[in-house]
């Protein structure tokens, strides 16, 4: 019985040792095709960056590549769901109420490319849809403080608003 | 005197040959072949901007890396490190099997003395280590140590494999006793030797973290392990000093199993002592293109594999490599006692 199963276990041994040697094997032979670039899918996939620059433009990148962020604020209503929803918390937005239109006035907008992820939740969540994705993919800057991009409108001040509600109805007339 | 000085003369000629011109522009040629192979087997382009075809990549990399940052920052633990890694590195030169000439010291165990400097370069680290007074620092040091320690076993036991066989651990025996073609290699001679020649390619591997078992030395304990905070000139230093890891492993591999520095048989025939001198070249270059290949086969192998974890190393090389250098030391005791030696 003792001899059988030390028989047992060399054998167990030498098969784990094949076993190991044949996937090794296997997985070298894998690359082969690669290294002298036969068939289609075995051509280089990569591409010359940033010298000299790819051959492609901004309009044959992939439709839903996810370039830096645009916020149409004309669009936005101001309700801060896009700032709640990022997990890097990379957007800071203040606004300002508006008696007269109801809407919100968004004072600041900014985007913090240092934080941001770019990983498309606050688009997917803003309703009005005036926060997008562009195609624009390169960010770089020798200042931190340029890494920030600006969409809000700024503060205004109580006198300026009501001088915008006088004006209003006579562009009305217009 | 005369003659001392001479002599003197002639060895620090030889070496500085083996360091100048064989050894550096060979590891500019290998930095090349391993990014651009690599990047062939991985469907990439590779280096492609400096020289053509990026050939001068590893130049341009080079003087970045001198650039970045002054060595202004000396502590006495990276010098002793530096300084025992340096003279394992100019001690070993010297005997490396690069052909008759090039060969400038060959004792009755030359064959054992690599595993004296890799055990002398472990300990060095294991210094290191130490003296940085860091948890993680002490803990990637033995860990390097380990790994490099556990390898020595069975490259012990595949070289003693080799002396019974030849029955000396002298290069210049081992050299005569091999030929030129596949046959009268030693690793060819015995399926024992064979294995032999095996388990010592894979144990210098382990020895000197190497990929893909390299992950003692990987990034993460670039960060947290023995090399923390090396960066800039001293990170070419680290280079070298691995890179020339797996040169000597490779040119001891060839020396020992791969019908070491020997030429045709015609070509020694009748020839002057002009072309003794060509033909030394000859045999350097020719052990050059063995280890070329031997490299070649390991970045082949490391681009496939991935990286093993250090406890995996240490049980593969007790588990795997151990019990097949016993065995293959058995049998060929037994193969040499039957008349086959």
């Amino acid at each position: 019985m003792i001899s059988l199963s030390i028989f047992r276990n060399i054998y167990a041994y030498m098969r784990s040792l094949y076993w190991g040697f044949r996937s090794l094997l296997e997985s070298s032979l894998v690359v082969v095709p690669y290294l002298f670039g036969w068939g289609e899918h075995r051509k280089e996939v990569t591409e010359q960056y940033p010298d000299p620059v790819s051959s492609r433009t901004e309009d044959d990148l992939p439709v839903k590549s996810r370039g830096m962020l645009f916020n149409d604020v004309d669009a936005c209503t101001g309700c801060g769901d896009c700032s709640a929803v990022c997990p890097a918390n990379c957007i800071r937005i203040e606004v300002q109420d508006q008696p007269a239109t109801g809407k919100k006035w968004v004072a600041v907008y900014d985007i913090d490319y240092g934080r941001c992820i770019l990983c498309g939740l606050c688009v997917e969540v803003c309703e009005p849809a005036s926060l997008k994705h562009t195609k624009r993919y390169e960010g770089a800057h020798y200042q931190r403080e340029h890494l920030f991009s600006q969409f809000g409108r700024g503060w205004v001040s109580k006198e300026q608003r009501e001088k915008w509600e006088r004006m209003r109805p006579m562009e009305e007339v217009e | 005197m005369e003659t001392l000085a001479a002599s003197l003369l002639d060895s620090v000629i030889r070496l500085a040959v083996v360091w100048i011109g064989i050894f550096a522009p060979f590891y500019g040629l290998m930095g090349y072949v391993e990014r651009k192979f690599s990047a062939d087997l991985q469907a990439r382009i590779g280096p492609s901007l400096v020289g053509p075809r990026g050939m001068f990549q590893g130049v341009a990399d080079l003087i970045k890396l001198l650039a970045k940052r002054p060595l202004t920052t000396h502590h006495l633990p990276d010098t002793l490190q530096w300084l025992v890694g340096f003279l394992v590195l100019y001690s070993s030169a010297a005997l490396l099997p690069l052909g008759s000439y090039f060969l400038l010291f060959d004792t009755e165990l030359s064959l054992l003395l690599p595993l004296v400097f890799v055990a002398i370069a472990s300990l060095s680290q294991l210094w290191l280590a130490l003296s940085l007074g860091r948890v993680e620092s002490w803990i990637g040091g033995i860990r390097m140590a380990a790994q490099s320690l556990v390898a020595l076993f069975p490259a012990m036991l595949s070289i003693l494999c080799v002396g019974v066989y030849v029955g000396s651990f002298q290069w210049k025996a081992i050299a005569e006793i091999q030929g030129f073609s596949f046959h009268h290699w030693t690793l060819f001679s015995s399926p024992f030797l064979f294995l032999a020649g095996i388990v010592f390619y894979l144990s210098g591997v382990a020895m000197f973290h190497l990929p893909p078992m390299d992950a003692a030395v990987g990034s993460q304990e670039m960060s947290g392990g023995v090399y923390r905070g090396i960066a800039g000139r001293a990170l070419v230093f680290t280079r070298i000093f691995r890179f020339y890891g797996l040169f000597m492993w490779c040119v001891f591999a060839v020396g020992a199993f791969g019908g070491a520095w020997n030429l045709p048989e015609f070509s020694s025939d009748g020839v002057g002592s002009s072309s003794q001198t060509s033909l030394s070249f000859l045999e350097a270059i020719l052990v050059i293109v063995k280890a070329f290949v031997l490299m070649v086969f390991l970045f082949w192998q490391s681009r496939v594999s991935p990286r093993l974890r250090v406890d995996h190393v240490t049980n593969f090389s007790w588990r795997v490599l151990v019990p097949l250098s016993l065995l293959s030391l058995l049998g060929q005791t037994l193969w040499g006692m039957w008349g086959n030696g």
